[in-house]
């Protein structure tokens, strides 16, 4: 028998739909295998967790970061920007939203004029920690991957450094979290046909992804990105400028990122906490959030719920069968794992030959 | 005083260990043409199974060589992907890291706190280690600059092309060094918890592959460089907790921050300075090599 | 020497399809033990792709090969080599970053992944002073010049001690004195009873060297003579079959002489990626309405001039001026507008995976053009495609290559620099191309041609310059001879 490999030039339709199906079916397949074999939870219980995940409303509460930093990362990795920052640039949201909340904003401000300075403060904040990482790249061609890496890192520092340091609230009996926001400035979720939606963060999401899509079917910048990452030196000996591409991608997907954690601080916390209690890593499963939805806009909410689900199920997990968080990223890993392997039928063609 | 210096240096050759070890692996994997990001949760992972099948066996070696074979198994799966199916290195490297922090994640899980029965007793064996470190390196130089097999390496690395019309199998070499590269991950994740830290939490060894990555990079691809920069890292994660005592008092938490701050200094003074004239990765580098048609 | 002429390898019905291309078609020939066996025919005859078959880089569809009476498999390199077939291509497949020493190391089979370049220097030596190769073993690759990587590639072949020696079209870049050189060597070669068989498109050559010729037109073999019985016209009509008539001529129209200088350089150094100092004191001068060829090796700099030229790279020392401006102050975009670009490769130029449509639409000032308008570029510069929505991945070099060049000269930029452009196209692109460069002459623009191609250049240049030893001459006006140059690279 002979195995003939050959690239494809026409992608058949919904390749791309079927390959990610199939990809989240082994990979929860694998999963299950994995974790029953290592610490004996059984099948049933294990999809038991999937299934309340995926229904349940509680979802919503990871979908507003995940899929807002997810969307900003479509921007530098369709440009071959690799920011892997999210982490760090969503605390550096989180951080901005506290310390204008406590520190800078007057007591007695209303909400309408408060919110709004908080989250351009995030977006400012969230942004400019990208563009560090931006400009060392575009002026020094420094490996954006380690740079922001070791960002995220910086920040995880001085965000723990706060909280336990000068930031350590009078009214929080010694724990490590800052005083709590005043809560004129708390975005509180509303009733909306029986489920708890955010008010502002939701709408934000859609807003975001239209624009977004709007701007890759119909905008000279849009698709100057595209084109930059399919082939840099033809984008760049057509006239398109390094420097911009890198560091208009990088601000847009920091400056999401964060505004998740001016979501996460305004809607859920509403004080700073241990920074890994702000986020489990959102940032890097937002890289997963962008490859599911294979870099769509408007399938980029669809995979943000879905990972969303696979939190809140390992939560269920957490509880039910004393694993720790950490072991979501067994699934998130996986996931993206198969993604990457399965692209292989995307690019080329596999027939058997007797 | 002497006694008080000796300590200090040993602390720092064993901080450095692991990381060299990484480090090496690395080394050993990009010269022939790929990134593994896998190696930052390889590492992770290595740390948790060598204090897991410590406890359950009491045995270091039955650890480590359990450790090797793992990270070769998952490791493979990234020279697999980027080798023979042409995936994305950087996607399929990070995938590798979050499925091995999470299994390292359930794998510790049930013997955090414990400690350990055996130990690996490095301090008191820090000339050793540091004349292995030393050799080593020498070693991998010889491989990798004087013998036919590190020629084929960097072949790879280089023109992967034309290596493919001197009849080298560019797939296969490239899949071997991702999982020599991941093995000694693992491997140096395990010296990490059973010589360096010997406890175990929840994400014990995370940042340390990330650092690994960085200091391939700023060893200029080089074995002869990499024992320098460990040592420097090894040193600064080390040495800097001292400041956390009296008269100093700093935050550990900023002290947390350090590695990766000097890390990130040092990658700025090589591609910043007239030093980045130096810097020659293999031109192949994170470059997939695929042939016009295949068949197996 | 009689006792020689035994049948060594025949190959048998072999065919090779490249997509809807067929490259070979049912091919048979006998070649013997100790003869220069001469593969004749134009480019695209299918001459290369027989010389990679038996080299094992491409895999045939059909037919057999036979070696000493035995039915072989050539699946890779290795089988080649395994069975005594070396090839010495026409563009030397080494490692540039490695020695010449690795490099042969490598190649070698026999030696395995604890050896040293040690063991193959005593062999290496032993044949280098044999044949007086003059190579240096420890020398990086891409410090070596063409003719010194060609005798390294020999080298490396006969190191194997191969039955059976291919060397693919051995002369392009030769000196006349080089070429008695190598012939003399093929010679002593065949005297030792193995089988050389040369790859050429030069009739002479064939005539000068060989003892019987193969002649292959279209991918077929039309008929194999011995030297004795074999004359001039008799293979050029074999060779070129019907269309003897039209051969090849360019229409270099007249042309208006050259008019103001629209690009010079004074004085600049170029670097490399490394940032060291790759060609030393330029001086150029580009008018309105010419052709300035600029002959140089690989590795030369000529990319490296090329891309600093386009604003690409740094520079150092005079100045750059183009159309009237210094280089230093005009933008990527600006540039993209002024210039027309042809990168030394097409993937630096066109995106495959995107269709025709959007290729032309990554020029900023394309952004916005009407499908009718690309439909009549197509036209114009005889793309040849199904429709704008076809992807550009599937078109062929030749047709990419034009697709190129027509996006970057459709909105009359005055000058067009082209690092290049013709390589690796088949002969009936290569002259397309050279046609649709001739109209954009004769429209007003003016073309700065750097070329490995030393034909080309002398071809189709108006005024000639060589890359030579880190330095840029530039022939008098109108001297432009093959021979000037070659003595200009000795």
């Amino acid at each position: 028998m002979k195995i003939i490999i050959r690239r494809r030039f026409v992608e058949p339709p919904y390749l791309k739909f079927t390959l990610t199906i199939l990809a989240i079916i082994i990979s929860l397949i694998i999963s299950m295998l994995i974790i029953y074999a290592t610490a004996s939870i059984p099948p049933t219980k294990f999809l038991y967790s999937i299934y309340s995940g995926l229904i349940d409303p509680s979802t919503l509460r990871y979908l507003i970061p995940l899929t807002l930093s997810g969307l900003g990362l479509i921007l530098p990795y369709k440009a071959g920007v690799w920011n892997i920052g999210s982490e760090g640039q969503l605390l550096a949201g989180a951080i901005a939203t506290t310390y204008i909340a406590l520190y800078i904003l007057p007591k007695n401000i209303v909400g309408y004029i408060g919110i709004p300075i908080i989250l351009i403060a995030s977006v400012l904040a969230g942004g400019g920690y990208a563009l560090i990482a931006g400009y060392l790249k575009a002026k020094f061609n420094l490996n954006e991957i380690l740079s922001t890496l070791m960002l995220n890192y910086i920040m995880i520092g001085l965000g723990n450094y706060l909280v336990y340091g000068p930031w350590r609230g009078e009214t929080q009996y010694g724990y490590p979290r800052t005083d709590i926001i005043p809560n004129q400035l708390w975005i509180n979720p509303i009733q909306f046909g029986g489920i708890n939606v955010n008010p502002v963060f939701i709408p934000t999401i859609i807003i975001v992804a239209a624009a977004m899509h709007y701007l890759f079917k119909n905008t000279r910048i849009g698709y100057e990105i595209k084109v930059y990452g399919l082939n840099p030196d033809a984008a760049l000996h057509s006239g398109i400028s390094k420097t911009k591409i890198i560091l208009v991608t990088m601000f847009l997907s920091g400056a999401l990122a964060g505004l998740a954690g001016a979501a996460e601080i305004l809607s859920i916390h509403r004080q700073l906490i241990r920074v890994q209690d702000v986020s489990a890593g959102y940032g890097y499963m937002a890289i997963l959030v962008t490859w599911l939805s294979r870099m769509d806009p408007l399938a980029t909410i669809l995979s943000g719920y879905l990972v969303s689900a696979l939190i809140a199920s390992g939560y269920t997990l957490q509880i039910i069968a004393g694993l720790t968080i950490g072991a979501v990223n067994l699934f998130v890993g996986g996931l993206l794992i198969l993604t990457t392997a399965l692209d292989f039928l995307l690019k080329y063609e596999v027939k058997l030959k007797w | 005083m002497v006694n008080y210096l000796i300590e200090i240096i040993s602390r720092i050759i064993v901080a450095s260990t692991p990381l060299y070890i990484a480090t090496l692996g690395e080394l050993y994997t990009e010269r022939s043409g790929v990134i593994n990001l896998g190696v930052e949760g390889l590492f992770v992972l290595g740390a948790s199974t060598a204090f897991t099948i410590t406890i359950l066996t009491e045995n270091l070696y039955i650890a480590m060589l359990a450790t090797l074979i793992l990270g070769f198994i998952v490791g493979g799966i990234h020279g697999f992907i980027t080798a023979y199916l042409k995936g994305r290195e950087i996607l399929s490297g990070l995938a590798v890291t979050l499925f091995s922090y999470g299994l390292a994640s359930i794998v510790g899980r049930p013997y955090v706190g414990l400690s350990l029965p055996v130990r690996l007793n490095l301090t008191a064996n820090y000339h050793i280690i540091l004349l292995l470190i030393i050799l080593s390196s020498i070693v991998s130089w010889i491989i990798l600059f004087k013998l036919k097999a590190g020629v084929i390496i960097r072949a790879s690395g280089e023109d992967p092309s034309s290596a493919f019309v001197m009849g080298i199998n560019v797939d296969k070499v490239r899949m071997l060094t991702t999982m020599i590269g991941s093995g000694l991950a693992t491997v140096a994740g395990a010296i990490y918890t059973l010589g360096y830290i010997q406890v175990w939490t929840e994400g014990a060894g995370a940042g340390w592959g990330w650092i690994a990555i960085a200091n391939v990079i700023v060893s200029l691809w080089n074995p002869l460089l990499t024992p320098v920069f460990s040592l420097l890292y090894g040193g600064v994660n080390s040495m800097v907790w001292m400041l956390q005592l009296p008269p100093y008092n700093v935050s550990p938490y900023l002290l947390g921050t350090t590695p990766y701050l000097t890390t990130l200094i040092t990658l700025l003074i090589i591609v910043a300075t007239p030093i980045r004239k130096h810097v020659r990765p293999p031109s192949a580098l994170g470059i997939k090599f695929e042939r016009e048609e295949r068949t197996i | 020497m009689n006792m020689d002429k035994e049948p060594l390898l025949f190959i048998h019905n072999l065919s090779k399809e490249f997509g809807p291309i067929k490259a070979l078609k049912n091919v048979s020939i006998n070649f013997r033990r100790g003869e220069i066996h001469i593969i004749l025919g134009e480019n695209g005859a299918g001459k290369t792709t027989l010389a990679k078959i038996l080299a094992g880089i491409y895999r045939i569809d059909s037919g057999d090969i036979i070696l000493d009476g035995r039915k072989i498999r050539i699946r890779n390199t290795k089988d080649s080599l395994k069975n005594g077939i070396a090839i010495v291509s026409q563009y030397p497949k080494l490692i540039e970053q490695l020695t010449v020493a690795e490099n042969l190391l490598l190649a070698m089979d026999k030696y395995g992944y604890l050896n040293t370049t040690k063991s193959i220097e005593k062999d290496a030596k032993e044949i280098i002073n044999r044949y007086g190769l003059n190579i240096d073993l420890n020398k990086k690759v891409y410090t070596l010049s063409f003719s010194e990587r060609q005798r390294v590639e020999i080298l490396k072949a006969l190191l194997l001690k191969p039955k059976v020696l291919i060397l693919d079209e051995p002369t392009t870049l030769l000196t006349d004195k080089e070429k008695l050189h190598l012939y003399k060597f093929i010679n002593s070669l065949r005297n030792e009873g193995r089988l050389i068989i040369v790859i050429t498109h030069r009739i002479d050559e064939a005539l000068n060297i060989g003892d019987r010729i193969t002649i292959l037109r279209n991918g077929e073999v039309i008929t194999t003579i011995d030297k004795k019985n074999a004359n001039k016209e008799m293979i050029i009509h074999e060779m070129f079959g019907a269309t003897v008539e039209k051969e090849k001529q360019l229409k270099l129209s007249k042309r208006n002489g050259p008019g103001d200088t629209v690009l010079s350089v004074v004085g600049v150094d170029i670097y490399d990626d490394y940032g060291n100092k790759i060609l030393e004191n330029i001086t150029l001068e580009l008018r309105e309405g010419e052709i300035h060829g600029v002959f140089g090796l690989a590795g030369s700099g000529l990319k490296e001039l090329g891309e600093t030229l386009y604003g690409l790279r740094e520079y150092s020392g005079g100045k750059i001026t183009i159309l009237g401006q210094d280089l230093r102050r005009i933008d990527r975009d600006e540039m993209a507008n002024m210039v027309g670009y042809i990168p030394d490769n097409i993937l630096k130029s066109l995106i495959l995976d995107l269709n025709i449509e959007q290729n032309y639409r990554v020029k900023q000032r394309l952004w916005r053009i009407q499908e009718n308008y690309m439909e009549h570029i197509i036209n114009k510069f005889r793309i040849k495609a199904e429709s704008l929505k076809q992807n550009a991945g599937t078109l062929s070099g030749g047709n990419l290559q034009k697709l190129a060049v027509s996006r970057e000269i459709i909105l009359k930029p005055k000058i067009l620099i082209a690092i290049n452009p013709t390589k690796a196209l088949d002969h009936i692109s290569i002259e397309t191309l050279h046609n649709i460069f001739m109209e954009y002459i004769n429209e007003g623009g003016s073309i700065l041609l750097l070329s490995e191609d030393i034909n080309e250049v002398i071809d189709i240049s108006d005024i000639v310059s060589v890359i030579t030893k880190r330095k840029l001459r530039t022939l008098e006006r109108g001297i432009n001879k093959r021979e000037h140059v070659l003595e200009l690279l000795a």
